[in-house]
């Protein structure tokens, strides 16, 4: 166990050396390098050199990369200038918010996704399963923007039940205290991934519901209650741990595309406010955070795995 | 059915009669494919949908270059059938182009990835050892980034011309075709009918050609099947958050994004539900066959 | 009177093209306390009889008519609640690939220990208990100990020695082994066959014995009491196929082409081969794969 930990960090900081360093080799192709960018179109080459060799920007990239390492590894994220405070700063805003609506997101399609999805196996082929199975169907092959809008469309234009936007306040705590405005960005984040539970969960079931265990579990004199919850249910639950590790990066990349339609003020639309603005030091230090938050997942899943499956362990 | 006898190998010792026939692997493919009507009705609907994106203009013609202020958001009549956009293109014409862009670059986004993918996985696998294990770190760095923050910052350094989209998008794409073709091979490059190869002396070009390709191209093909409609939603999502290609050329994304901002002043329907429909439809039918030519690859596979 | 009588089990299994007679016209008893083996070659519906009496039949799979009477109790006209009381209680079943057969993620004693509480009123600490006595039983070395382990920790035969002893948690009156001996080396599988044998003797039980190897049977030299063996699929002329060993019993033929029981020791296993022919006949049912019958 130990070793395959240390074979699998020693992997991770491969990973993340290479995504470093890509990462700042693209921001260094923003038209006219980042500093252009700060200054605006109309900047002359004189202020563009001056300022570049103010910010470091002509040095060759490996002694840039370098600082920039040394820096991400003191805290030091950046620093907008388009927002005037520092990326970590900014983070702190919009972080919370972003998991307060992945979280709830995730529980709330789990609810749905694991028991239904069991329920699916075991009565498949039968009307309920046909239609759960077209629900998913839906929820698989919907862009989420889209259902955002019709979302929007149908329960905020027609019928006035929910506002169209997601609660805008700075405090987390706020926002909570605004259900309402919460329901519309959850439900739209939590129909995908329930597809995504609910098909894991009823092909998983499926492939244990026909191992012989099965069998002599009820050789045993097990009900078929005690076979599903207490030997199949386990070991299909694997499946949808990975699969819980390896979303962990949707807690910081952000469900970008809900909140824009939501105007949601997480770190999705900070990053996209960002992109728009070319605001590289807030793009990169997301970028960096984002992908340290996916090699940490990864990880995260194959320990769940190692942890549920003894076979991994010993 | 002759195959049928061959594929177990220890009828034939070595098994190699594996360097399948392939006109007969096709032809099975084909029936297997075949008994899906899901299948089917997609492949119909898929070309319902290329007749009307890149033939419909020449029927149902519309001014798609200038635009017309006048016309702003005008409701569905005779003369504009899903009526206009807040530029004053008439939406039916616009779902139409923005068709041809959504399908083009969604196809042309796929090959690329997976001729690249394809290449890079092969040649991984089938090297292995050090080789195999740097090119496999570089994939999982690949696969580690968050694809659609760099995307976005991607769209953002290159100017969104149509081919540049491509690329980006390909650039995504790939790690895991890569990845997938690598497993492939990997397993492939075991088989008894390879290793036969070696022993009656044949060069290892050979076996790569001979039986690893015709055994690969069936995950190869799934896997591009997918790809497109991937292609096609991430095109999408691009185009929706306004960094895909400059107007006045479209996609069916970037129709959508306007129909987020006017949604709040009256119902301007004929601006969310044709292209986020043309877009569920296209993925669903090209999911549909990519998942029957997985079942039809898949028996022949299972022969075994 | 016998422990168990079926009498002229039919088991049909309802598949999308047809109907496959998975079991045509069984009929068979075994005493208390004897072995019976059951002798075929692969799908010829000694595995389908066996699952049969538990009731064990894979999807599609139902018992169309016949008898299974079990200390007299007919089994075909039990209940799935009764019915699930009887599996494990009163009759243990053991499988083929112990490896697949046993829960990857529960540890031994707690499969074994779960075999208890499923049919007798007792703390979860005794039926841990009664785990290691029997593991104790099936000469499981250092049982207390290993108790706690995973299935893939242990060794082929020490699995199925495992799987043994979950069957026999319950003192069954009843063992019935389906091809107990066919995932093990041929070493372990005399030492297996042995072990069933004593426990046989220790715990005053029957044994039905399911197998395509007549080694298997043949080689139950020495036994103390005698059992026979039944010979599926065969044709009654056909039908004789000795063993060689100790096995004593009628030459009782219920219907040609369907069973037969297996003779005295006498005549040669080659007999065997030509009964292939016999058994494809066409338009017995639908014949989706050859062999089965």
């Amino acid at each position: 166990m130990i070793g395959f930990l240390i074979r699998r960090i020693g992997q991770a900081i491969i990973v993340l050396f290479l995504v470093t360093v890509f990462t700042l080799a693209l921001v260094h192709l923003f038209p006219g390098g980042p500093v252009r960018a700060l200054l605006g179109e109309r900047a002359t080459p004189f202020e563009i050199n001056y300022f570049n060799h103010l910010y470091g920007f002509d040095q060759p990239f490996y002694v840039q990369y370098i600082k920039w390492v040394d820096q991400l590894l003191h805290g030091n994220l950046g620093f907008s200038y388009h927002l005037n405070q520092s990326v970590a700063s900014l983070i702190g805003q919009a972080l919370p918010k972003t998991i307060v609506l992945v979280l709830l997101g995730t529980i709330v399609s789990l609810i749905f996704g694991i028991p239904l999805g069991v329920y699916q196996a075991v009565h498949r082929n039968t009307v309920g399963d046909y239609v759960l199975t077209g629900v998913s169907f839906l929820g698989y092959a919907t862009p989420t923007f889209f259902l955002g809008i019709v979302l929007v469309s149908w329960f905020s234009v027609d019928v006035h039940l929910f506002p169209p936007f997601a609660p805008q306040s700075s405090s987390v705590i706020s926002i909570l205290g605004q259900p309402r405005a919460l329901v519309l960005p959850v439900v739209t984040y939590a129909f995908l991934l329930y597809a995504l539970w609910s098909r894991y969960m009823r092909s998983s079931v499926l492939d244990n519901l026909v191992q012989d265990y099965v069998r002599t579990a009820r050789a045993k004199g097990a009900s078929e209650r005690r076979v599903i919850w207490g030997h199949v249910f386990r070991n299909s639950l694997v499946s949808i741990v990975t699969l819980l590790g390896l979303s962990l990066p949707t807690l910081v990349a952000g469900a970008i595309l809900i909140e824009v339609v939501f105007n949601y003020p997480g770190m999705g639309l900070a990053f996209y406010q960002a992109a728009l603005n070319v605001d590289y030091e807030v793009l990169l230090g997301f970028t960096v955070l984002a992908t340290v938050a996916t090699i940490l997942g990864n990880l995260l899943a194959d320990v769940g795995y190692a942890l549920l499956d003894p076979r991994v362990r010993y | 059915m002759t195959d049928v006898t061959i594929l177990s190998g220890d009828a034939t010792g070595i098994g190699l009669g594996e360097a399948a026939k392939p006109r007969g692997m096709a032809r099975r493919a084909w029936e297997v494919f075949a008994e899906n009507k899901l299948a089917l009705g997609s492949i119909g609907f898929v070309i319902f949908m290329l007749l009307f994106c890149f033939v419909g203009p020449y029927i149902y013609n519309t001014n798609q270059t200038s635009t017309d202020l006048s016309l702003y958001l005008c409701h569905p009549s005779g003369a504009h059938l899903l009526g206009c956009d807040d530029l004053g293109y008439d939406e039916l014409g616009r779902l139409m182009v923005g068709g041809q862009t959504s399908i083009e670059v969604g196809i042309a986004a796929a090959v690329v990835s997976v001729l690249f993918g394809t290449l890079y996985g092969a040649i991984s696998g089938f090297a292995g050892g050090i080789v195999d294990a740097v090119m496999m770190r570089v994939v999982d760095a690949g696969l580690s980034l968050p694809s659609l923050m760099v995307l976005i910052i991607a769209s953002v350094i290159f100017h969104p011309t149509k081919t540049v989209i491509i690329f980006v998008i390909a650039f995504f794409y790939w790690f895991g075709v890569a990845r997938l073709v690598r497993g492939e091979t990997l397993s492939l490059r075991t088989r008894e009918y390879v290793q036969a190869v070696r022993v009656i002396g044949g060069r290892p070009l050979r076996s790569v050609v001979r039986h690893i390709v015709p055994n690969a191209i069936g995950t190869i093909i799934v896997q591009g099947t997918f790809a497109v409609a991937d292609s096609i939603l991430i095109l999408a999502v691009l185009g929706f958050l306004t960094l895909g290609v400059a107007p006045p050329a479209t996609d069916w994304g970037s129709m959508l994004s306007g129909g987020l901002t006017y949604i709040q002043g009256g119902n301007y329907w004929w601006l969310i539900y044709p292209p986020g429909v043309a877009i569920i439809l296209t993925c669903i039918s090209i999911n549909f066959i990519g998942d029957a030519l997985r079942d039809a690859f898949e028996t022949r596979l299972q022969r075994r | 009177m016998p422990l168990l009588q079926i009498e002229d089990l039919r088991t049909h299994i309802q598949l999308k093209h047809g109907v496959v007679r998975a079991v045509d016209g069984v009929t068979l008893h075994v005493e208390q306390g004897e072995t019976l083996g059951v002798v075929g070659e692969s799908g010829c519906g000694k595995t389908m009889t066996a699952l049969s009496i538990m009731n064990l039949l894979p999807g599609g799979g139902h018992i169309v008519s016949g008898s299974i009477l079990l200390g007299g109790r007919d089994l075909t006209k039990l209940d799935a609640e009764a019915m699930r009381k009887v599996r494990g209680d009163e009759v243990g079943m053991i499988f083929q690939d112990p490896l697949s057969s046993l829960n990857p993620t529960h540890t031994v004693g707690d499969q074994i220990a779960e075999a208890v509480l499923l049919h007798r009123d007792v703390t979860k600490q005794e039926a841990w208990e009664r785990a290691i006595e029997v593991l104790d039983l099936v000469g499981l070395p250092r049982a207390r100990e290993r108790a706690g382990e995973f299935p893939h920790q242990f060794s082929g035969g020490m699995r199925q020695r495992v799987m043994i002893a979950m069957a026999l948690a319950c003192e069954p009156k009843l063992l019935i082994a389906d091809e107990p001996t066919t995932a093990l080396d041929v070493t372990i599988q005399k030492q297996i066959l042995e072990l069933i044998d004593s426990l046989r003797l220790r715990l005053g039980m029957s044994v039905i014995l399911v197998t395509h190897d007549l080694g298997v049977i043949a080689g139950r030299a020495d036994q103390e009491r005698a059992g026979h063996g039944l010979l599926l699929g065969t044709d009654r002329e056909e039908a004789g196929v000795g063993v060689r060993g100790r096995l004593a019993g009628q030459h009782r033929v219920l219907r040609p082409a369907t069973v037969g029981d297996v003779p005295a020791a006498g005549r040669e296993p080659a007999a065997l081969r030509r009964v292939d022919q016999v058994r494809r006949r066409a338009g017995d049912g639908v014949q989706p794969v050859p062999g089965l019958r």
